[in-house]
């Protein structure tokens, strides 16, 4: 998840079309199966599971934090998502375990959750991963990856490192 | 005694009656009190000025040899009198020279910690927690959002970048005094060996961290280099040039920025970096309010940056807190507070 998130974030402040190519290329070629795959559904928009609501995300940063603080944060920050990413209580480095958090083990849980285990999923998730990975799932779950990509780009860069490894 | 009666809050700095000075003022003074040499801190036309040696050598490469009437060196843990006030300097981990400054008088003791940072940096001294009545904190990243990390994940990013792109030269912009010299360290200690490049307008201060002891490997100008020799390079630059026609000279430009402002999206957007690096010198919220708690200062004087947030964070915890207002300290990591730099290159 982690490694996805720092894609998505290179992604989103590349301007240039090829080097966009260039990032996605390296990411395929460096993640297994089947993580790559969903992925590329992630990247052009073909995922389809069940949206958490903004108020979801508030209600779950309301239990975890000073009201006021929240809102001069989100004030500043002024995107929903990145502030609750970003003043998310992270346990300490050390008691974390991203690695294990995967893209596909969200994606086939967001798929089968019932809606009412959401938040509960959710925020287990959120304590597991540093700012970037809760950015990228916040974007994730709610429907709003808006990194600059079209459809296009990432189909092909996953046909360059076909062409390139073979 | 109110702290109020021994250190004045006024708009050019607060100010030390019974001493009879000011630290960090913003206008010209008869005796000032430096506690670090950014030049939002550190100004030229005081009449007598204490600070660090280190400070004081800044000073003198950033504005002239006569940047004060009278200059008087002091050292970390020394004990000064003046008139009715004792002060002393402590390491505050911001950059070389970096101090806060104690004030005793009348049983009362005050912290003026000016900006800091309580992580470690090869390129200054470690900060020191002083236990103190009355502490006096900054607050540029007074804001839960706002938690720094590791520095050398950052670096592992850029190293990452450059090994992908080996075509593009990365233009690193960075804050001429401190920032850029930790940063070079930083890169240094991740591994990477090969010449690191500079603007010129990083050249003296870089000079002079090297000549107090500090190993930055081999730093050279990137003026004169030709342009294919800079790809796969790195270079560090005053943020405000990364977006002059300077970066012409170099191969494909990629361009990044060091700053603890590249944590929020939309900042990093602002500048148009492409790749924003978390780094930064001043202390992050976790570090602001567990320094708070360690003095065991009642209560909290906010010079600038986020003042409100720290300001409710100390009252919730049971402190006296109040917001300073003094106009003119800016923010080195503001790409567009490029005064310093400019200082320089002429």
């Amino acid at each position: 998840m982690n490694r996805f998130a720092e894609l998505l974030d290179r992604l989103a402040y590349e301007p240039s079309g090829n080097n966009k190519l260039r990032l996605m290329i390296d990411y395929f070629r460096k993640t297994p199966d089947p993580e790559r795959g969903w992925a590329l559904a992630a990247l052009t928009g073909s995922l389809t599971f069940q949206h958490a609501k903004p108020s979801l995300i508030r209600a779950l940063i309301a239990e975890r934090t000073d009201p006021v603080l929240f809102e001069l944060s989100h004030d500043y920050v002024g995107d929903l998502s990145e502030t609750v990413a970003l003043m998310w209580p992270a346990k300490p480095r050390q008691e974390r375990r991203p690695q294990d958090l995967t893209l596909s083990s969200v994606v086939t849980a967001l798929s089968s959750l019932g809606k009412s285990e959401l938040p509960a999923q959710l925020a287990r998730w959120l304590d597991e991963l540093d700012e970037s990975g809760r950015w990228a799932l916040l974007k994730l779950v709610t429907g709003g990856l808006r990194i600059g990509v079209s459809g296009q780009l990432p189909l092909r860069s996953a046909r360059g490192i076909r062409r390139r490894s073979s | 005694m109110r702290a109020e009666d021994i250190l004045l809050p006024t708009s050019a700095g607060v100010y030390c009656e019974l001493g009879g000075f000011h630290i960090d003022p913003t206008r010209p003074v008869d005796r000032a009190l430096i506690t670090h040499a950014h030049s939002d801190h550190a100004r030229a036309g005081h009449g007598a000025v204490l600070a660090t040696q280190e400070t004081l050598d800044l000073m003198r490469l950033r504005y002239s040899e006569d940047f004060a009437r009278s200059a008087q060196a002091v050292d970390y843990g020394e004990k000064v009198s003046l008139d009715g006030a004792e002060v002393t300097f402590h390491p505050a981990g911001h950059v070389l020279g970096s101090a806060q400054i104690e004030i005793a008088a009348n049983g009362l003791r005050i912290v003026a910690s000016g900006d800091y940072k309580n992580v470690s940096d090869p390129t200054c001294a470690a900060f020191e927690c002083v236990a103190c009545d009355v502490f006096i904190t900054e607050a540029t990243f007074g804001l839960p959002v706002f938690r720094h990390g590791d520095p050398q994940v950052e670096i592992a990013k850029l190293l990452r970048s450059v090994a992908l792109f080996p075509d593009r030269a990365h233009l690193v912009g960075a804050y001429s005094l401190g920032k850029a010299q930790r940063l070079i360290a930083l890169i240094r200690s991740a591994g990477y060996d090969k010449p690191i490049y500079l603007h010129g307008a990083m050249e003296k201060t870089t000079r002079y961290y090297e000549s107090r002891g500090i190993d930055l490997g081999r730093v050279e100008l990137a003026r004169g280099v030709n342009k294919t020799e800079l790809a796969g390079t790195i270079t560090l630059c005053p943020p405000s040039i990364l977006r002059e026609p300077w970066s012409r000279r170099f191969p494909e430009p990629l361009s990044c920025l060091a700053s603890g402002w590249m944590r929020v999206r939309a900042r990093a957007r602002q500048q148009l970096v492409e790749l924003p690096l978390v780094i930064s010198d001043h202390a992050d919220w976790e570090g602001l309010t567990a320094t708070i708690a360690r003095t065991g200062a009642a209560e909290v004087w906010v010079t600038h940056g986020q003042e409100d947030a720290i300001v409710h964070w100390s009252v919730t915890q049971g402190l006296r807190a109040r917001p300073l207002d003094i106009a003119g300290y800016g923010d080195e990591d503001e790409p567009d507070s490029a005064s310093d730099d400019l200082a320089q290159v002429t």
